[in-house]
C-alpha cells in the first residue's frame, strides 16, 4: 500500500506504533571513517572560532555549517555512488600508497597469506559469488549478492575475505589465489585443455527453458499474473480504451505513427473478435517496422548521436541495416547478440569484409575496453557496472572484478581506425602484470586502497574460460557471446527493455540496472515473458506481440481518483496507460495527420524538425546517449512546436484546404479533423465548442477548421496520447 | 606552538556529534522518503562526508541543518542517478516543516508529542493506523475489519494523520 500522503506523520508512525526506530550507526561510522583512504587528514578535529588564530589549518578550508545555508554553498559531497571522473581523484591517492617499501611488502604478504588460509577453508564453487546457472521460479538468485527482500548490510569491509577473490583455474580444477608479485614457482601452472581453440564448455544454455506457449496462452498468462498484481497492490485498473484508441497506440509503438484516416475507418469495420490480431500481425510484417525497430534498437546500443564526427568512425546507419536484415530474416535476437559482440571486419561498405555489426563495438572503443563493457552489460544483460570500474559497490555488493572480468573479453579486440571508418579484429593479448605469460594472459587494475588485482575473462559463475590470451587457443569475444547468448540475464534484460519501450517504464526500473538490489514490480510475470521468450526462440516479433496484444497495454490512460499507481514514484503497477511517447513517433505522427508522408514532401520538414529537437535536446537534463527512450518532457518539447509550424505552413493549409473544399458535410469534416489528430470523434460537448468556434469565425471554415486543428495538436490529449 | 587542542577541552568530538545527530539525519532521509536500510547507508555517508573535511560544530541547530542538507543532495542524487523524477518543490517544504517540527531534539519530541497526540484519536481511527503501520495490513483488510469500504478507510485514515498533524503542530509549533 503506498499512502505517503503525508512524510512526516507517516515516518513517525512507523517509528511509533511499527517499531521503526532509528538504529545506532556510531560504531559503524567510526569504523567507516578510519577505513577511508585519507583517514589520517580526518584529525583532528578544527578547534572552535575563539582560538582559531592559533593554530595551521593545512587542509581546505573549513565549511562551517551555517543554518540556512544554501545549496550553492554546500561543499561538494561525496555521492553514494561515484562516477569514475569523480572516482579518478581517489585512484590517484590510491596510487601514492607506498607498495614498494618493506613494510607495505610485509603487510601486504601477511594479509595475503591470511586471506589464503581463509579461502583453503572455505569452498568457493564455480562463481559461488555470482548468478546461479538456472533459474528458480523465474528467479535468478546470485550468491554472494543480496537475494530475497532488498537488505543493506554494513558497507565496512571488516573481513577481507567477503571480496571477491582473485582467482585462477588450476589445471585440477580447483580455484587459488594469484599473489600479484608471486614467483613463477609459486604460480599455479595453467594450460589450455587439449590446446584446443576455446577451453569454454557448455555451448548449452545455462537456464530452464519453459514449454513453449501458443501466444494466446503467454497472453492469457501474462494478464493473470497483472491480475494477481494489481490484486495484491489493491491496485483497481482502469477501464478499457476504446478501439480507436488501442489502433492508435498500435500504430504509435510499431510504426510510429498515428494510422490516417482510411487505416482507422478500416480497422473499425472488420471483425471484431480478430482485428487486433489481425493488425498487429499486419504490422509486425510490415517494412516499417522492420525500419522503425532496427531504429529503436540502433539508439539503444549506439545512443542517438548522429554518425562520424572528428573522432568517431561508427556508421549508424550500417548498424541498422544489420539489424533491420536480421529482423526481416526473423533472426533470433540472442543470435543477434552474439553477432554484435563477436563482430570482425570494416563497417566500411566499400571494404571485402564490412559487416555493419562492427558499429556496435566501434562506437564503444577505447583504451581500455571500459565503454565495450559497459554497453555490453547495459544492452544484453540489463546492468550497470559504471562505478565498479574505480570501486566496490558495497551497497549491492558487486565486486569491483565484476567489471573487469567482463572487460577481459575484450582484450584480443582492436579497432583500428581507417580514414573515417574502422576495422575490428582480434590479436593475442599478452595479459598484464609480471605474472603474465601467453597462456596466461590475465589484466590488472587497482582498487581504492591501491592493491593490485589481476582478473581473467568470466561472467556470472559460467564454465570457465582459458585464460589464454592467444587468439588461436581461445577467442575471448566468442566464449563471451556464447556465455551471454546462454544467461537467462539476455532474455529478461529484453523483455525488459520491449515492456519499457511500450509502457515508458519496465518492469523493473531502471532498465539497464536489474539485479536483486532492484526488484521487478513482478517476478513472476518478468520471468514468465523471459522464459517464453526463450521457448520461443528468442523471436522479438513474438515479444512484441504478447505486449500488445496484452490487457495492461489494452487500458486507458485514465486513471481512478483512488488508485496509488503513480509509476514515477518507483513502482508502477500499469493499471492504466502511462502513455509515454517517443519524440521520433510524434515527428511521424504530426506528418502523417497532414498526409504529408505519402506526397513524399515531408522530408525536408522532418529534418528541421529533428534538427530543432536535437537543439533543444542540448539544454534537457542529461540522460545517457545510448538510452532509447526519452522522457515525456522532451517529447512535449517538440510536439507544440511541430504542431504550429504543420498547422500554419503552407503543408498544413494544404491539408486543411483539401478538407473544406472536400464534398463532406461540416460534421464529417469536423469528424475527419478529430480522427485525425486524436483517433476519434468529438464528444457533444466539443461538437457544442465546434459550433461556436463557426459563430465566432463568421462562418469561414478554412479559419474554423484550422483553430480546430490549433487546439487539438495542442491538447494534452495530444500531446500524452491519452485517451479521455 | 601550532599543534590541535585536545578533544576533551574545545573542538568537536566525532562520536558525541554522531550520537547527537545520526537519529535526526536518519529520521529526516525517512521522512524524504527512503526505506530503513537506505536511510542507514545514507546517513554514513552523509558523515563520513562531512567529517573527512575541516568542520566547525558552531551549534546543535546549525550543525544538524547542514547535515540534512548534506543528506538531501545525496538522496536526491541518488534519485536521479536512479532515473527518478523530484519533486524539488515537495522536498523544499518538507526541509522547512522538518525544521519546524523537528530539527531541535533530532524529532525526539516529536515522536513522544505524536504518542499524546494519537491518544486522542478515536477507537477507530487508533486501530485503523495500528493496523496499517503496526500489522502492515492492505488496506482491503482494515476496510473488512472496520465494515466500510476501502476507500473509507482510506479517508479515515488521512483524516486521522491530519487529526494527528493538527494535535502536533499544535503542542510544537
Amino acid at each position: 500500500m503506498n499512502e505517503r500522503d503525508d512524510p512526516i506523520i507517516d515516518v513517525c508512525l512507523e517509528e511509533f506504533l511499527g517499531g521503526c526506530a532509528p538504529p545506532d550507526l556510531t560504531d559503524r561510522i567510526m569504523d567507516a571513517l578510519r577505513n577511508q583512504p585519507n583517514a589520517s587528514a580526518m584529525t583532528p578535529p578544527v578547534p572552535t572560532p575563539s582560538n582559531l588564530a592559533k593554530y595551521d589549518f593545512s587542509g581546505e578550508p573549513a565549511a562551517p555549517p551555517v543554518q540556512g545555508s544554501s545549496l550553492d554553498e554546500i561543499v561538494q559531497i561525496r555521492p553514494v555512488q561515484t562516477s569514475p571522473n569523480h572516482s579518478a581523484p581517489q585512484r590517484q591517492r590510491a596510487t601514492r600508497v607506498p607498495t614498494a617499501s618493506w613494510e607495505a611488502f610485509a603487510i601486504a604478504s601477511t594479509v595475503v597469506a591470511v586471506v589464503l588460509l581463509a579461502l583453503t577453508a572455505v569452498h568457493f564453487g564455480s562463481g559461488s559469488d555470482v548468478a546461479t546457472m538456472e533459474e528458480k521460479n523465474g528467479n535468478s538468485v546470485a550468491k554472494g549478492l543480496r537475494t530475497g527482500k532488498r537488505k543493506r548490510p554494513s558497507r565496512l569491509a571488516k573481513n577481507p575475505t567477503a571480496r571477491q577473490p582473485d582467482r585462477v583455474a588450476n589445471d585440477d580444477g580447483s580455484k587459488g589465489l594469484v599473489v600479484p608479485d608471486a614467483s613463477p614457482a609459486q604460480r599455479p601452472e595453467v594450460v589450455a585443455a587439449g590446446g584446443n581453440k576455446s577451453q569454454s564448455v557448455g555451448r548449452e544454455p545455462r537456464y530452464a527453458v519453459p514449454d513453449k506457449l501458443a501466444d494466446r496462452k503467454v497472453v492469457d498468462g501474462l494478464n493473470t499474473l497483472m491480475r494477481d498484481l494489481w490484486a495484491s497492490d489493491a491496485a483497481t485498473p482502469a477501464k478499457p480504451a476504446s478501439e480507436e484508441v488501442w489502433a492508435n497506440r498500435t500504430y504509435q509503438r510499431l510504426w510510429r505513427r498515428s494510422p490516417n484516416v482510411n487505416e482507422l475507418k478500416e480497422f473499425l469495420e472488420s471483425d471484431a473478435e480478430t482485428r487486433r490480431e489481425a493488425l498487429v500481425d499486419r504490422l509486425l510484417e510490415s517494412e516499417e517496422f522492420l525500419d522503425q525497430w532496427s531504429d529503436v534498437w540502433t539508439t539503444v546500443l549506439v545512443g542517438r548521436r548522429p554518425s562520424g564526427g572528428e573522432k568517431d568512425s561508427t556508421v549508424r546507419g550500417g548498424l541498422k541495416d544489420y539489424l533491420r536484415e536480421s529482423m526481416r530474416e526473423g533472426k533470433a535476437w540472442d543470435k543477434i547478440a552474439v553477432e554484435l559482440i563477436t563482430a570482425r571486419g570494416s563497417n566500411d561498405l566499400r571494404a571485402e569484409d564490412y559487416n555493419g555489426a562492427t558499429n556496435f563495438l566501434i562506437s564503444a572503443h577505447d583504451d581500455l575496453a571500459a565503454s565495450a563493457t559497459n554497453r555490453t552489460a547495459r544492452a544484453f544483460l540489463g546492468e550497470r557496472l559504471r562505478c565498479l570500474q574505480c570501486h566496490d559497490d558495497s551497497n549491492e555488493q558487486l565486486s569491483q572484478s565484476r567489471f573487469w572480468e567482463l572487460s577481459a573479453f575484450f582484450r584480443q579486440m582492436k579497432v583500428e581506425n581507417i580514414g573515417q571508418h574502422a576495422r575490428v579484429s582480434d590479436v593475442d593479448f599478452k595479459g598484464e602484470g609480471v605474472t603474465a605469460t601467453p597462456h596466461y594472459a590475465p589484466l590488472v587494475f587497482k582498487t581504492v586502497d591501491g592493491r593490485e588485482v589481476v582478473a581473467l575473462p568470466s561472467l556470472d559463475g559460467a564454465p570457465e574460460v582459458s585464460p589464454s590470451g592467444q587468439v588461436a587457443i581461445v577467442n575471448r569475444r566468442v566464449e563471451l557471446g556464447h556465455l551471454v547468448s546462454g544467461s537467462n540475464k539476455l532474455s529478461r534484460a529484453t523483455v525488459n527493455r520491449v515492456w519499457a519501450y511500450f509502457f515508458g517504464y519496465g518492469l523493473s526500473n531502471p532498465v539497464d540496472d536489474m539485479g536483486p538490489h532492484n526488484e521487478p514490480v513482478s517476478e513472476k510475470l518478468l520471468g514468465h515473458l523471459a522464459g517464453q521468450f526463450r521457448a520461443h526462440n528468442h523471436d522479438l516479433r513474438s515479444l512484441v506481440r504478447w505486449v500488445v496484444l496484452s490487457e495492461p497495454f489494452a487500458l486507458s490512460a485514465q486513471s481512478h481518483t483512488s488508485l496509488a499507481d503513480v509509476p514515477y514514484d518507483g513502482r508502477p503497477l500499469f493499471s492504466h496507460y502511462y502513455g509515454d511517447l517517443n519524440p521520433e513517433g510524434v515527428v511521424q505522427s504530426l506528418t502523417s495527420v497532414a498526409e504529408a508522408i505519402r506526397s513524399g514532401e515531408i522530408a525536408p520538414h522532418q529534418e528541421r524538425a529533428r534538427k530543432a529537437w536535437l537543439q533543444k535536446q542540448k539544454d534537457l537534463p542529461k540522460r545517457d546517449a545510448s538510452d532509447g527512450f526519452l522522457d515525456l518532457r522532451q517529447s512535449l518539447i517538440i510536439k507544440p512546436a511541430l504542431a504550429k509550424e504543420l498547422s500554419t505552413t503552407s503543408r498544413g493549409m494544404r491539408y486543411i484546404r483539401r478538407l473544406v473544399a472536400s464534398k463532406l458535410s461540416r460534421s464529417e469534416k469536423i469528424d475527419h479533423l478529430f480522427l485525425a489528430a486524436v483517433a476519434r470523434k468529438p464528444t457533444r460537448e466539443e461538437g457544442m465548442l465546434v459550433y461556436d468556434l463557426v459563430d465566432l469565425n463568421a462562418g469561414d471554415h478554412d479559419a474554423t477548421l484550422q483553430d480546430i486543428w490549433w487546439s487539438l495538436s495542442n491538447s494534452s490529449e495530444y500531446l500524452l496520447d491519452l485517451d479521455r | 606552538m601550532k599543534t590541535a587542542p585536545s578533544l576533551q577541552k574545545t573542538g568537536y568530538d566525532p562520536e558525541r556529534l554522531i550520537e547527537q545527530h545520526q537519529a535526526g539525519v536518519w529520521r529526516y532521509l525517512r521522512a524524504l522518503g527512503c526505506d530503513p536500510a537506505l536511510a542507514e547507508d545514507l546517513t554514513q555517508d552523509v558523515f563520513v562526508a562531512i567529517l573527512q573535511r575541516p568542520f566547525q560544530d558552531y551549534n546543535a541547530a546549525a550543525t544538524a541543518s547542514y547535515l540534512r542538507r548534506t543528506a538531501y543532495n545525496m538522496f536526491v542524487t541518488l534519485q536521479r542517478r536512479s532515473g527518478r523524477v523530484i519533486t524539488t518543490d515537495n522536498l523544499e517544504h518538507l526541509e522547512a516543516e522538518w525544521t519546524n517540527l523537528a530539527s531541535d531534539d533530532s524529532g525526539e519530541m516529536l515522536i513522544e508529542t505524536l504518542r499524546e497526540c494519537f491518544a486522542s484519536l478515536t477507537e477507530r481511527a487508533q486501530k485503523a493506523l495500528r493496523m496499517r503501520f503496526e500489522d502492515r495490513e492492505s488496506r482491503a483488510k482494515i476496510a473488512a475489519s472496520l465494515e466500510i469500504t476501502e476507500h473509507g478507510a482510506k479517508n479515515l485514515m488521512q483524516r486521522a494523520k491530519k487529526q494527528l498533524r493538527e494535535c502536533i503542530e499544535g503542542k510544537l509549533g
